[in-house]
């Protein structure tokens, strides 16, 4: 776990996507430090109405807020400085504002979501070349995975698909030479220094060690994402067994 | 009261103005690639504009329409045609039981909307009618319309009750009856003509070779045949960056025009995913978008640049146009 | 007396079948129906006692005046005015670059659509309402159209 860094302040860049969104970036790259200055926007953005806002997307370092010009001019209308300006610029003197008055320590704490993975056999094609490829027993390869404590900074790229950080270099293995057609929901991969969890079937060429009986995609519940950005996450080892009764009777 | 499929077209599927809400789950936004048309549609048969509507693409389906209903076809001309008669578009239709519309021959654009008075009978998956096809939800059965499904039809309420009796009073004995005045529209592009599209520059436009910038704004594009909802992949001129840029993943939105090392652009629309890694170039203007979605696979675009407060103005324009046709709709009816 | 109904489907009737001229006395009411060309000057019916209940076709005494007044207007042309039926906008074509609706020398029937009218982002379509030639288009495209003016002269059949 990563100690809590006592209230960091925020700033931020505004930038233009376009006419209906605002690109918020923090700076600072792919680090947890950054990504807590995502995370308490984001939590202001989700217990505040923002008078326009349609939605946002939280990315690694980067908040993107989406709204509607023509609402923003028409809220904004009594604003004597703003009133003349474009949407973008009135949206950006707001964000600013609250960027501003961000502190990193007023998040919550973050939650924890542990995964259960039937490693290697079917489930896995892959797991046998990681090791070989990184010098490993399978064991190893194991056991170095479901140690790991991973943080959530983003989800994207699918519906529920977390783009996690803190896996161990030591089972970093190249994507496959030639892409899968299609990977089975649940399929747990490594891609570089990269590992994640397939939420619905897809495509791609990610080195596939095992899969959950998780869903990660739950489009009837509210969130539809199993994961947040912002959880930390450790896999465990399951049994094919345990695999097959939990497909049977999800807990 | 229902629609049944006798033939399903090539990609005919549920739409509307798309799943908001949610794309910081990951879960795309969908809706309809020319949510003009869509709203035009459901506007002239007295839904609300977003309710859901048909968006039937380049080869069209083959309806059965199973009970007396108001219907509207707008976008693309598809050649629709009631049980052999040409429907006029862009203005209510109302249809006899029994009658079977047919889309044919694409005459210009590529994607028609069939929007019924009362609205489909779907349920919302996360506030919305749009079919996700990727992740197989929403929409029908949350894929694209097949052979033998059966489209249930909500009874007319309100405004579109309302019209469907207008209509109704004025039916002769044949297999239709339109009004005599149709919705105005932005102009459909023609297979072998030449689109323009306006856009603002992109966030990355600065950190593209001298010539690059120069050819984007200059060259023409065509549009690639593997271009579908998710995006129009385009092809013509190599985009290159000045040096090699370390980009992460952010949050991208409609109408971005990214640009992966191949250097061929992409313009991302309806089913794009909702973070990408790639430099951005360009964002089409909003109100460029319907008639973008309306280019044919093979068909040639160029760009055009405006500033970002020209492309805002011009959308508060457009839906300022909406509001006004809206409201003359509504006149023809009292 | 007769009810409105009663009155109503009488007329339908008349308007229907191949009669004329139609009289009626029930109850000290009289009902005469009478179809009359526009043109008809005289043959006015009315002439009987007690209380009469007048319905006729097209022969009102206004409308005559008014048809009267059209023709006289267009008898020295022997031409036919079609009239803006709104206010807005006047297109020949349905869309920038499309063939018009109607040509010079075109012969036209009555519902053939002769332009569009646009006001308020809504295209108004304007039938010819009679079969002729064209003779005479008088609004060019984006000119402006009051209510009533008159859009294109046809040379009746």
């Amino acid at each position: 776990m990563h100690p809590k860094t006592s209230n960091m302040k925020c700033n931020a860049t505004m930038l233009p996507l376009g006419e209906s969104a605002v690109l918020v970036e923090f700076g600072g790259g792919i680090h947890p430090d950054t990504h807590r200055k995502v995370k308490a926007f984001t939590e202001y953005l989700d217990s505040h109405c923002l008078p326009g806002m349609i939605e946002y997307v939280s990315a690694f370092s980067s908040v993107t807020v989406f709204y509607d010009s023509l609402m923003v001019k028409q809220l904004h209308q009594d604003h004597v400085e703003l009133r003349k300006e474009p949407s973008y610029r009135i949206i950006s003197v707001i964000l600013q504002k609250i960027v501003a008055e961000l502190r990193t320590g007023d998040g919550q704490e973050a939650r924890i979501v542990e995964i259960p993975v039937c490693y290697g056999g079917e489930l896995g094609p892959d797991l046998a070349y990681v090791a070989e490829y990184n010098k490993l027993t399978v064991d190893e390869v194991i056991d170095i995975h479901s140690m790991g404590d991973y943080l959530v900074y983003m989800v994207g790229f699918a519906p529920g698909f977390p783009y996690l950080g803190g896996m161990s270099e030591k089972i970093s293995t190249p994507r496959r030479q030639s892409p899968r057609m299609t990977i089975s929901a649940g399929s747990v991969g490594i891609a570089g220094v990269q590992t994640g969890v397939y939420p619905i079937p897809t495509p791609g060429g990610w080195q596939l060690i095992g899969r959950t009986p998780l869903a990660l995609f739950r489009p009837n519940e509210n969130p539809p994402s199993l994961l947040q950005a912002g959880d930390r996450i450790r896999f465990y080892p399951i049994s094919q067994q345990e695999y097959e009764e939990y497909k049977r009777e999800p807990i | 009261m229902s629609i049944k499929v006798l033939q399903p077209g090539l990609l005919t599927s549920m739409q509307d103005l798309g799943r908001y809400g949610y794309q910081k789950h990951g879960v795309i936004v969908s809706g309809a690639m020319d949510t003009y048309s869509l709203r035009i549609a459901n506007i002239l048969v007295g839904n609300q504009e977003g309710e859901g509507a048909l968006e039937i693409a380049l080869l069209g389906p083959s309806l059965e329409i199973e009970k007396d209903s108001l219907l509207a076809i707008t976008g693309g001309n598809l050649s629709p045609t009631i049980n052999g008669k040409v429907v006029p578009m862009w203005r209510p239709v109302y249809v006899k039981a029994g009658s079977i519309l047919q889309f044919g021959a694409c005459k210009s654009g590529c994607r028609s909307y069939l929007a019924i008075a009362g609205g489909y009978d779907l349920l919302e998956v996360m506030g919305s009618k749009s079919t996700y096809l990727r992740a197989g939800i929403g929409g029908f059965q949350g894929r694209a319309l097949q052979r033998g499904d059966v489209l249930a039809v909500k009874s007319p309420h309100g405004a579109s009750l309302d019209r469907t009796e207008y209509f109704k009073r004025k039916y002769s004995p044949e297999s239709f009856v339109s009004s005599s005045w149709y919705a105005g529209r932005p102009p459909i592009p023609q297979a072998l003509r030449l689109t323009t599209i306006r856009m603002t520059r992109g966030l990355q436009f600065e950190y593209f070779t001298a010539e690059s910038k120069s050819q984007l704004l200059n060259a023409s594009f065509q549009v690639a045949a593997q271009s579908d909802r998710m995006g129009y992949r385009l092809s013509g001129v190599n985009l290159q960056l000045e040096s090699p840029l370390e980009m992460i993943s952010e949050a991208v939105a409609l109408g971005t025009v990214q640009v992966p090392p191949d250097g061929n652009p992409i313009i991302l629309l309806a089913d794009r995913q909702t973070v990408g890694g790639y430099p951005k170039i360009g964002q089409v203007a909003i109100v460029d978008v319907p008639i973008l979605a309306q280019v044919r696979p093979g068909a040639t675009i160029q760009f055009q640049e405006i500033t970002l407060e020209e492309a805002e103005r011009l959308y508060i324009a457009r839906e300022n146009d909406i509001q006004e046709l809206k409201t003359a709709i509504q006149l023809k009816f009292l | 007396m007769l009810t409105f109904d009663e009155i109503r489907e009488i007329i339908k009737m008349i308007d229907q079948s191949s009669i004329q001229h139609f009289e009626l006395n029930q109850d000290g009411t009289q009902i005469v129906v009478g179809k009359y060309a526009v043109s008809s000057q005289k043959n006015t019916p009315l002439d009987s006692e007690g209380v009469k209940e007048t319905v006729s076709q097209r022969s009102t005494a206004a409308i005559q005046q008014e048809s009267a007044k059209i023709m006289e207007e267009i008898e020295g042309s022997h031409l036919h005015k079609i009239l803006s039926t709104t206010v807005g906008t006047f297109y020949s074509a349905p869309e920038p670059g499309a063939d018009p609706f109607v040509k010079m020398g075109q012969q036209v029937g009555p519902s053939t659509v002769v332009c569009v009218l646009e006001a308020m982002k809504l295209f108004n379509e304007v039938e010819a309402g009679i079969s002729g030639e064209v003779v005479e288009i008088l609004f060019k495209d984006g000119e402006f159209v009051e209510y009533g003016a008159p859009l294109f002269l046809v040379k009746p059949e």
